[in-house]
């Protein structure tokens, strides 16, 4: 029989082959343009993911497992030859109790659906990566994904409790456990956590869920520098205010998501902070006014602060969509965007963003900024023609430049959007800045006791 | 490139692939989660469609990711880009028509029926029935224009099993049939479902008397009042539809309309957004007939609802909020999670076409009507109705308001 029977045989009505049905996988969000894969298979159960997996392995075919394809870097399309794995039928929450503090889901559920059904439990999940509608747990979980609520919640590693992982022989691993502590020798959920299909199979997890805040008020602080804003975000983490999200955006952000008619903003000015704090509802208005002073004394030319519902949440959805957005900023269908995430420790913000100014200019390159500023993590969205070769030599001298300036600043290459197919190299540069090549070396050593043939999204993470 | 390849390239060409619509798409759950059924698939199809008829090759092979586009538009609410995945399938379905690839044989069936005989079905005079002892006068300058919404329902599904045929390959050969021997649709009444005929003409007279206790003045054409040409235009036949919309505004001039009152969202949308396009001069006041009933008169009873709101009226009429305001007035009103311009499709516009993914639709709708807690399901769209009928009960706007009317207005 062939590909197409045998995985039919296994999966009945889950297998695409036609070249137009194959032709939507072979993009994620990233600019890559992927392989156009050899079958599309979508499993609903963890046997069938299993039998798939042991059948590929058999026959040296590589898989590429897909949740949300909203990967900026390339990790959910095809560089080769491969069979594509999308976890997108197996979407169900098996159970939620809050007492335990865990929910129970299926790999493909995405987070918004999630974070719906927790909601009315008064709960929620808090990675939310501006993707959140359309991501799902199993792509978060293998990029180990950020958001805009990292500042006060870290990422997505901490959230998780437990895994089922199918390897690629179709041995089915179950990880921690459902409990908030479980030490059973070494930590392969968090090996897992964060290694963008190389290893494992992602079909359920355990996660931590914690109490809804309570109430939420938003402060949004413009300014005339991005010195300032920095150190503005420095000055409220270090007055022990903790805020729920401290998000930035430059000017060319904020025409992009203005463009968009998403959302207006009330001051013009070259740089908006975004901070939400939460609380108790007597305590919002207090915390939102003493939040503004301090943005005030470190330089905010313009303070708007809100608790209204619909105006939070349309600003909330502005900023998740800032990314998409810039796309209507391109001179040309020709230009796409490629982007820097870099994270430095938040003390060194102002001297990192200066120099990100400086590197523009030298390099000559179109560059929006924003990012999750609360941690540290900085996006530069920079514009580039890959049709136009001197274009291209600029932003590949930026982006190297911009990874050199968060490692000499004690930062990192990458901060959420992991290494895909476009940070190999800057993944090599970290390392070997760090003189710890053999790292390197360890986790290729790792990937091969998982999948010793290579065949787990190949092409990922390293060369 | 013709203008609406043109179109078509602009509006997928600002996708970036964020996969946002992908999420809120309702074909792609109900078929399989396969992504050339999904928003962020059809957009990157339509780009592939214009590269295949640029390169001389067919484009057939696209026809069942556009065509099973329901125009629901819940892509367009969440794309932080501005990109319609409806309006991409509605243009890639135009370009098929145009180079008459792709086209679904029942599809061309419905684009003949209607320039035909000016309908779906030719209904001759049950069209009018529900009109019968009203002496609603035949010309005026306010007409209440039904578009045969309502009154074709009581075919729908049995004439949708009929033309898709039971056994294999038998809807085709029926679709042939009827093809070169359209006259066969005359035998369409024998698909009459009785029950639904009456339910749906009761639907239209409770419209008319609430209009009659407003002091609305309205005429009606009867027997010969036209079908708008929704599905016709739905399906893309872009130059039939122009040429069709001519003849349905003359239609209403022919009766000294200056305003028109519409009953069902689709004929209201067509009139209100796209036949100002089609039809030049078309200048009519086109209102819902909701829009003239006033809030005052109606009063609160005990019924706990809820509300599933036309993909038409929610998402196509900017702040078009006259029914749930009513509705508001007379029941305790429960609203689903995906509400207001984030409603959910009903899955009827895929019920003729790919019946296995409107029923997934559907499903998936009736599922967040229970799950929202209302006793009874409302809507205010005939198609929804009795597509969730297929799931549950729901009832019309119009039984429930015209309960709750004042004896004085
Ligand atoms: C507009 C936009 C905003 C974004 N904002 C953020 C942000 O704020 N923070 C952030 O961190 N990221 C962000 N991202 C990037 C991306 O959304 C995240 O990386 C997300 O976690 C990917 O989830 P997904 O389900 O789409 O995964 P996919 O793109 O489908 O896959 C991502 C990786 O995970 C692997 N994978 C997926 N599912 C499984 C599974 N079940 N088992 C094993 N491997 C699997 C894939 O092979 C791939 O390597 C954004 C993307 C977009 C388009
Ligand atoms: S939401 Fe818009 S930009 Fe994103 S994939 Fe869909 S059409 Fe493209
Ligand atoms: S209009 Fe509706 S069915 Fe069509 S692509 Fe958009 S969301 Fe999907």
């Amino acid at each position: 029989m062939g590909l197409h029977e045998d995985l039919t045989a296994i999966v009945p009505d889950g297998v695409l082959s036609s070249r137009e049905e194959l032709i939507p996988y072979s993009r994620d969000a990233s600019h890559f343009q992927g392989k156009l894969p050899v079958a599309v298979v979508l499993p609903r159960t963890t046997e069938q993911v299993s039998r798939v997996l042991k059948y590929c392995n058999d026959h040296s075919i590589s898989v590429v497992a897909r949740g949300g394809g909203t990967s900026l870097t390339g990790a959910s399309i095809a560089v080769d030859n491969a069979v594509v794995m999308s976890l997108l039928r197996m979407d169900s929450v098996l159970s939620i109790s809050v007492e335990d503090r865990c929910a129970e889901v299926e790999a493909g559920v995405r987070i918004d659906n999630l974070n719906l059904k927790l909601s009315k439990l008064g709960q929620i999940f808090p990675p939310d990566p501006g993707s959140s509608i359309a991501a799902t747990v199993g792509g978060i979980i293998n990029t180990n994904a950020g958001g805009l609520h990292c500042v006060r919640y870290g990422t997505t590693k901490d959230w998780i409790l437990g895994l089922e992982a199918v390897l690629m022989d179709g041995s089915v691993l179950r990880l921690g456990n459902r409990t908030l502590k479980s030490r059973i020798g070494y930590d392969l959920t968090s090996l897992i956590v964060g290694s963008e299909g190389t290893l494992a199979v992602v079909t359920r997890a355990f996660l931590k869920i914690v109490s809804k805040p309570e109430d939420v008020g938003r402060v949004l602080a413009f300014f005339m520098d991005i010195e300032s804003l920095g150190r503005a975000v420095a000055a409220i983490k270090a007055s022990g205010i903790e805020p729920l999200t401290a998000e930035y955006m430059d000017r060319m952000t904020m025409d992009a998501v203005e463009s968009t008619g998403t959302f207006k903003f009330e001051v013009r000015a070259p740089y908006v902070l975004l901070l939400d704090v939460d609380g108790p509802g007597e305590a919002i208005g207090r915390r939102l006014a003493a939040a503004s002073v301090i943005l005030g004394e470190n330089g905010a030319t313009g303070i708007v602060s809100t608790r209204d519902r619909d105006e939070m949440e349309r600003l909330y959805t502005a900023r998740k969509g800032a990314y998409s957005s810039l796309l209507k900023l391109r001179k040309s269908e020709r230009d796409v965007v490629v982007i820097g995430d870099i994270v430095v420790p938040p003390s060194s913000l102002p001297a990192v963003l200066r120099r990100i100014g400086e590197l523009v200019l030298a390099d000559g390159v179109r560059v929006a900024l924003f990012g999750h500023i609360g941690d540290g993590n900085i996006h530069a969205n920079i514009f580039v023609d890959f049709s136009d070769s001197a274009e291209m030599g600029r932003v590949e001298s930026f982006h190297t430049h911009l990874a050199e300036t968060a490692l000499e600043h004690g930062g990192s290459v990458s901060a959420e959007h992991g290494i895909g197919i476009e940070k190999i190299g800057l993944l090599r540069m970290e390392y070997s800045s760090r003189h710890s090549e053999k790292a390197l070396d360890i986790m290729k050593s790792m990937k091969s006791l998982f999948d010793p043939k290579g065949l787990l999204n190949p092409g990922k993470v390293f060369d | 490139m013709s203008s609406t390849e043109q179109r078509l390239l602009e509006e997928a060409g600002r996708c970036i692939n964020c996969g946002f619509c992908e999420a809120v798409c309702p074909t792609l759950p109900s078929s399989g989660y396969n992504s050339s059924r999904g928003a962020r698939g059809r957009v990157m199809l339509g780009r592939e469609l214009l590269d295949s008829a640029a390169r001389g090759e067919g484009i057939s092979q696209f026809a069942d990711s556009f065509f099973s586009c329901l125009d629901c538009y819940a892509c367009l609410q969440v794309c932080p880009a501005g990109v319609n995945a409806g309006r991409v399938s509605h243009m890639a379905r135009e370009v098929m028509a145009s180079r008459g690839e792709g086209v679904p044989q029942l599809a061309r069936l419905m684009e003949k029926m209607i320039m035909r005989y000016h309908s779906i079905v030719p209904l001759g005079r049950r069209a009018s029935a529900w009109a019968k002892g009203l002496n609603i006068p035949a010309a005026g300058e306010t007409l209440l224009y039904t578009g045969q919404m309502y009154q074709l329902m009581s075919y729908s599904s049995a004439m949708t099993s009929f033309l898709q045929g039971r056994g294999k390959g038998m809807g085709r050969a029926i679709v042939g049939s009827v093809l070169r021997l359209p006259w066969l649709m005359r035998l369409a009444p024998l698909l009459n479902d009785r029950e639904i005929e009456g339910e749906m003409a009761n639907s239209l007279r409770n419209i008319a008397t609430m209009l009659g206790r407003e002091g609305v003045q309205f005429c009606y054409m009867g027997e010969s009042e036209p079908y708008p040409g929704t599905l016709m235009h739905d399906l893309g036949f872009a130059s039939s539809m122009k040429e069709y919309a001519s003849f349905v505004t003359g239609e209403l001039r022919k009766r000294g309309a200056k305003r028109v009152i519409t009953v069902d969202p689709h004929t209201h949308d067509l009139l209100k957004n796209t036949y100002p396009q089609l039809v030049e001069g078309f200048d009519f006041e086109v209102v819902h007939y909701t829009e003239l009933l006033h809030p005052e008169s109606f009063i609160m009873g005990s019924d706990e609802v809820s509300f599933h709101e036309p993909c038409h009226m929610a998402r196509r009429l900017d702040d078009f909020s006259a029914p749930a305001r009513l509705l508001e007035r007379v029941a305790k009103v429960r609203l689903p999670d995906s509400s207001g311009r984030k409603t959910h499709c009903c899955g009827g516009p895929d019920e003729l076409l790919y019946p296995d993914i409107a029923g997934g639709v559907t499903r998936a709708r009736m599922k967040q009507l229970r799950e929202a807690g209302g006793k009874q399901t409302v809507t205010a769209c005939p198609v929804c109705l009795l597509n969730l009928r297929r799931e549950g009960e729901a009832m019309d706007i119009s039984s429930l308001l015209v309960r709750r009317m004042r004896p004085d207005s």
